[in-house]
């Protein structure tokens, strides 16, 4: 852990990093969100995946 | 359409399935690996050093990106010329132009940082940053254009040829600004940065980060795509209920043409 | 192409014309605001040889901007009564319609782009010279034409249903970078700026005439469909 912080130029690379997984994460946790939050309003008939 | 009083409500579920589970937790761990062999295990280029790091989430993305807006045209066509014209594959088509969207969002920034580090500036006016840049922004016009009112077939229809018209005009612009910068630029600086000389463990790394992220758009497209199918549903069943109040109000009043 | 389309397009195109010349919205709001825009570019830039350099490329984006502004009225023309609407239920034809208004948009931003570099010249001492004369003219009319129909194309969709303004340039400007990269660097050749030779505008133009017939030809397959609501 400490070699990775020791890289060169640390804070860009782990910037890109953590910029990647915040925006996948809270996009993710969106789109998970939205399906619970209107799949609770319709019957499991309905979907057509299950 | 079964309005919403039916007798006994079932266990409504979310978006996900055993399947989307499953590849949700390999994707998961794909991204952990990734993570691992990204900053920890790989080494250190010899001409960038540990900027290549960066690389190992620019390329998946941008790829991914790139084939997001692919399955946004194909899907943009078959929902236009498709004899059913099924809504299906309009959802598709929107869901993963968002993803897409995202994802060369993301392109964008780790690259800016990765050129901020081997050349020293955020950007460059290369052919290919600036395609991409305006790729991005045809994009989020696409998504804006969805959002417009009208009825589901039409803004699908729309929507399509959107999709569809992006498809002519993004080898125009790539092409326009080619010949603007090869005319223009003083050093090739990019085509020498970006063929480096990997070796196995690099491009086993790269190559991990390809797979976690097309797991990822996998998994981001079927739940997306649902949830787009569900809003669907409870926007029509809201017309429908209207129209039925609507119809109720006029028949207990008893006057058939009073409404405006 | 039909006949009958052709008498169709060019009709529409001289009442969007004739309600131009009644209204002269474009000469006394769309005029005004390029020239100004102009006016604004050397404020920003500074005067001394920064201006004569980039003359070609701030005469574009002024265009660019009034492009904009003239798609946005004349598709206010068509939805202000519903004519858009009767038009079309009055069965005319899509692509005559598309057709119509894209050269009714070319004929207006022709006039404008004229009064334009004759601005440039005067402000920022772009001279023109004889041996450009004819490129000039063919790169500002082949540049119009991708102009008036990627304008078109999506100034129906703009014009559909209120709160809808703001699309425009969204989806306009994106997808208008090679008119602006090309047309810029024929003018460029052009007039001469930074020692460019008349030759090397050529290609520029090939470029501009290729945009025009694609979005040209897609946005009458297009037109239809996007001003259905």
């Amino acid at each position: 852990m400490t070699a990775v912080l020791a890289m060169r130029d640390a804070g860009f690379i782990l910037g890109a990093y953590a910029a990647t997984v915040v925006v996948i994460g809270s996009f993710a946790l969106w789109v998970l969100r939205a399906g619970r939050r209107s799949g609770r309003l319709v019957d499991d008939e309905e979907k057509y995946w299950t | 359409m079964t309005p919403t009083t039916s007798p006994q409500p079932t266990a409504r579920r979310a978006t996900g399935t055993r399947a989307t589970r499953v590849l949700g937790i390999v994707t998961l761990v794909m991204l952990g690996w990734l993570l691992l062999f990204g900053l920890v295990l790989s080494p250190a280029d010899i001409d960038q050093g540990d900027a290549v790091r960066i690389m190992y989430v620019h390329v998946p993305t941008v790829w991914l990106a790139y084939l997001a807006f692919i399955v946004t045209a194909v899907c943009s066509g078959l929902y236009l010329f498709g004899r059913r014209h099924s809504l299906g594959f309009d959802r598709v088509a929107g869901a993963s132009a968002e993803i897409g969207v995202v994802f060369m969002a993301l392109t964008l920034i780790s690259g800016s940082l990765w050129g901020r580090i081997t050349w020293g500036v955020y950007w460059q006016w290369d052919a290919r940053l600036t395609t991409t840049a305006l790729l991005f922004v045809t994009y989020i016009g696409y998504l804006a254009v969805r959002g417009l009112e009208g009825t589901r077939e039409r803004r699908a229809r729309r929507s399509a040829v959107i999709g569809l018209l992006a498809v002519v005009e993004i080898p125009l612009v790539h092409w326009s600004v080619r010949l603007w910068r090869s005319l223009h630029q003083e050093a090739t600086i990019l085509d020498t940065d970006l063929d480096v000389d990997i070796d196995g463990l690099m491009l086993f790394t790269l190559f991990s980060g390809v797979v976690a992220f097309t797991l990822l758009f996998v998994w981001l497209l079927l739940h997306r795509t649902r949830t787009i199918a569900l809003d669907d549903l409870l926007a029509s069943r809201g017309l429908d209920r209207a129209i039925a109040e609507r119809r109720s109000e006029v028949t207990s009043s008893g006057s058939i043409g009073g409404g405006s | 192409m039909s006949a009958g389309r052709l008498r169709a397009a060019r009709r529409i195109a001289v009442k969007d014309l004739l309600v131009e010349r009644r209204s002269r919205v474009l000469v006394n709001q769309v005029l005004p605001f390029s020239g100004l825009v102009m006016v604004v570019f050397a404020f920003a830039l500074g005067t001394g040889g920064v201006l004569e350099r980039a003359a070609p490329g701030l005469m574009w984006l002024a265009v660019l901007f009034s492009t904009l502004i003239t798609v946005q009225r004349s598709f206010a023309i068509e939805t202000a009564d519903g004519a858009l609407e009767s038009l079309r239920v009055a069965g005319i034809d899509p692509v005559a319609l598309f057709l119509g208004k894209a050269a009714a948009l070319a004929v207006e931003l022709i006039a404008l782009i004229t009064v334009l570099l004759g601005l440039a010249v005067v402000l920022y001492g772009a001279e023109p010279r004889a041996e450009g004369v004819v490129l000039l003219v063919t790169t500002a009319i082949s540049a119009t034409c991708g102009l008036a129909a990627l304008g078109t194309i999506y100034g129906g969709l703009a014009a559909g249903g209120p709160g809808r303004e703001t699309l425009l340039p969204l989806l306009i400007l994106p997808v208008a970078a090679p008119v602006l990269i090309g047309a810029t660097r024929g003018v460029e050749a052009a007039l001469g700026t930074d020692r460019t030779a008349v030759s090397e505008g050529w290609p520029w133009v090939g470029l501009l005439t290729v945009f025009a017939v694609a979005v040209g030809v897609s946005g009458a397959l297009a037109f239809g469909t996007l001003i259905e609501d």
